[in-house]
């Protein structure tokens, strides 16, 4: 019988060293975030009226995109009992709890006012998807940790029931958060039903980075060989990352090409073409660091090298979040006033992330980070060879 | 082994009838609905106009006991930004936000000035979009306000509004906009920006009121009356002609 918690703690210097930085950051980023609650953000942060949301909404998407698909790729094994997901399905779980607060972390210092949060209670709006989506995310976070809790104390019944509840509310509120962009009609870029869809898939594809990365990562840093199920495992998660990239290609080719041939206010042109101001984001970062490179080296190596596995999910990672990023900037890039012809419309707007929000999103990034690292310690996140 | 085995047929099983639970009930919900369009194309065959027909859903009227409106005459703004300022004096709006403003357009070489503000839009993007009501359309005359203790200032309102008429407040920590000078409509003025005006440009008033100049302008058949961003089907009370 393993220990479900493990209270003596033990780091190694470079363990150490890295819980004290990600503490700091979280630190400076709380600090930060209260100096902008009294000071408010116009000065702190980059944000203008032309693009009232950026870097930290991208991060905030970053992070629950990621958590959603960790919970589908747990899902599979927990809830559908594929066996051969089932032994990354716990830490998949743990994950999906700890980035969804990362994500918290940034949105909480994104609002201009979130101490007046309980108006969501006292008079809610039952149209508005924000609403929606806020109420799905707190039940889907209930269940997440619930089921973590479950899945601690090996009820694995329990688990599976919670788990599918859990990827319900998670389905669900990931696509109602697609909707709150895709329901801007004065907003081009996002109008449509493509966005609940795309954040779905998209989820999928975070989620099979992510779950790669860390479980690589921690193997390596509680310096455990993969046993065979964990090694058949990896490789079926390798090709499940081939699959998303794929579908994520396919999904990204239509809608750019429908995008540049149906003019639709500057829809795609900001993104697509080979002059537009998120021409070295789109190119370098989405599709080669996002797409391209991982899909290229995974399947010369067949999904067997671990290590090709892990860089690979490590480069997806970043391009992942530039693909978050660029959808919030590439919304709002084209001024509303363009299509009348205003001359103060005719560039794009302009925006450049600020020390301050770089600092607040790296707390976010270092929340997960410390985080995980406990949780790697305290909890035996390895699922057991029997349940 | 033959435990993993066992472990692998059941997981197969069982995903095996989920599946086929879920084609039972998809399939329980839709072959009714199959079925009762292949009956409407059977009575009413395809491209036919006999048989039952459908009405298309009326759209909405709101009653409003005043229906106030602007009607902007594009071609008499000089620029002079009177407004701006009348508006920014009024309503102690700061340097960097704006609640009106004019806009300098130019098409085929020709150069012109067209004031925007709110639209107060009768299905408006920023009321849906708002998730605590804190943005909301007033029953009694169509105005669409923001109740500034309700804001928890997630802008999503400023994204959903396609007329850029919104901005965050930091003195009041929260979402302001034009509210047709509600408050001094209440004490029979006119709005500031109307009132500054040198160039009559902005005309202001209750549209259930027949004799009023906004009703007559917007029934005159002889000049073209335009809304802009109509695309987006919000429905603006802000009406753009020619005097």
């Amino acid at each position: 019988m393993k220990k479900r918690f493990n209270f003596s703690l033990k780091f190694s210097k470079l363990e150490l060293l890295l819980c004290v930085i990600f503490a700091l950051s979280l630190a400076v980023a709380v600090a930060i975030g209260i100096k902008g609650l009294f000071q408010g953000h116009l000065e702190l942060y980059g944000t203008t009226r032309e693009m009232p949301i950026a870097l930290l909404l991208g991060a905030y998407i970053f992070f629950v995109v990621t958590s959603t698909g960790l919970c589908i790729i747990s899902a599979i094994g927990h809830v559908f009992h594929f066996d051969a997901f089932a032994p990354i399905a716990k830490r998949a779980v743990f994950l999906s709890v700890v980035t969804i607060m990362g994500g918290f972390v940034c949105l909480m210092f994104e609002l201009d006012s979130p101490w007046k949060m309980y108006y969501f209670v006292l008079t809610p709006n039952f149209k508005s998807g924000i609403w929606w989506m806020a109420c799905l995310y707190s039940f889907y976070l209930a269940f997440m940790i619930t089921e973590f809790i479950a899945l601690v104390y090996n009820n694995h019944k329990l688990g599976s029931i919670l788990g599918f509840l859990g990827l319900s509310f998670g389905l669900a509120a990931h696509s109602n958060m697609g909707a709150v962009f895709g329901t801007l009609q004065g907003r081009p870029f996002w109008f449509g039903a493509y966005m609940p869809i795309y954040f779905i898939v998209s989820a999928f594809f975070s989620g099979t980075a992510a779950i790669i990365f860390f479980t690589y990562l921690s193997r390596h840093v509680k310096q455990r060989p993969f046993d065979n199920r964990l090694n058949q495992s990896f490789r079926n998660l390798g090709w499940l990352f081939v699959f998303a990239i794929f579908i994520m290609m396919f999904f990204d080719t239509w809608s750019h090409i429908i995008g540049t041939l149906a003019y639709a206010g500057g829809k795609t042109q900001a993104i697509d073409s080979f002059e537009g101001p998120l021409k070295i984001n789109f190119w370098f970062f989405e599709i080669t660091c996002g797409l391209l490179v991982p899909f290229i080296f995974i399947l010369l190596t067949r999904a067997r090298n671990q290590a090709v596995m892990f860089i690979c999910s490590a480069i997806s990672i970043c391009g992942i979040f530039y693909m978050r990023y660029d959808l919030m900037l590439a919304g709002q890039i084209v001024p509303l006033w363009h299509e009348v012809g205003a001359t103060c419309a005719r560039f794009y707007n302009q925006y450049a992330p600020t020390v301050p929000e770089m600092l607040v999103f790296c707390g976010g990034l270092s929340f997960v980070g410390l985080v995980y690292i406990l949780g790697e310690k305290i909890l035996d996140l390895d699922e057991d060879e029997v349940h | 082994m033959s435990n993993d085995n066992d472990k692998k047929t059941f997981s197969r099983r069982s995903f095996l009838k989920i599946t086929a639970g879920s084609m039972t009930i998809i399939s329980a919900v839709t072959t009714p609905l199959i079925a009762s369009i292949a009956r409407g194309v059977e009575e009413k065959g395809i491209g036919k106009v006999e048989g039952k027909v459908h009405e298309i859903h009326e759209i909405k009227d709101f009653k409003y006991k005043h229906s106030y409106c602007m009607v902007i005459l594009e071609d008499r703004c000089i620029d002079c930004e009177r407004c701006m300022d009348a508006c920014r004096k009024t309503w102690d709006v700061p340097e960097y936000g704006y609640r009106t403003r004019i806009l300098e357009v130019e098409k085929r070489g020709h150069k012109s000035f067209m004031p925007v503000l709110c639209f107060h839009c009768d299905f408006a993007p920023c009321v849906v979009a708002c998730p605590t009501q804190a943005s909301h359309k007033r029953k009694e005359d169509g105005i669409v306000l923001v109740d500034p203790k309700k804001c928890i200032g997630c802008k999503v309102c400023m994204l959903a509004c396609p007329y850029d008429a919104r901005y965050y407040n930091e003195d009041i920590h929260a979402i302001d906009k034009c509210t047709f000078c509600q408050p001094r409509l209440e004490k029979g003025l006119k709005p500031a920006c109307v009132e500054a005006c040198p160039a009559h440009v902005r005309i202001f008033g209750d549209l259930n009121d027949h004799d009023s100049e906004v009703y007559k302008l917007l029934n005159d058949y002889e000049k073209t009356v335009r809304v802009l961003k109509p695309e987006c089907h919000t429905r603006p009370r802000v009406h753009y002609r020619k005097s």
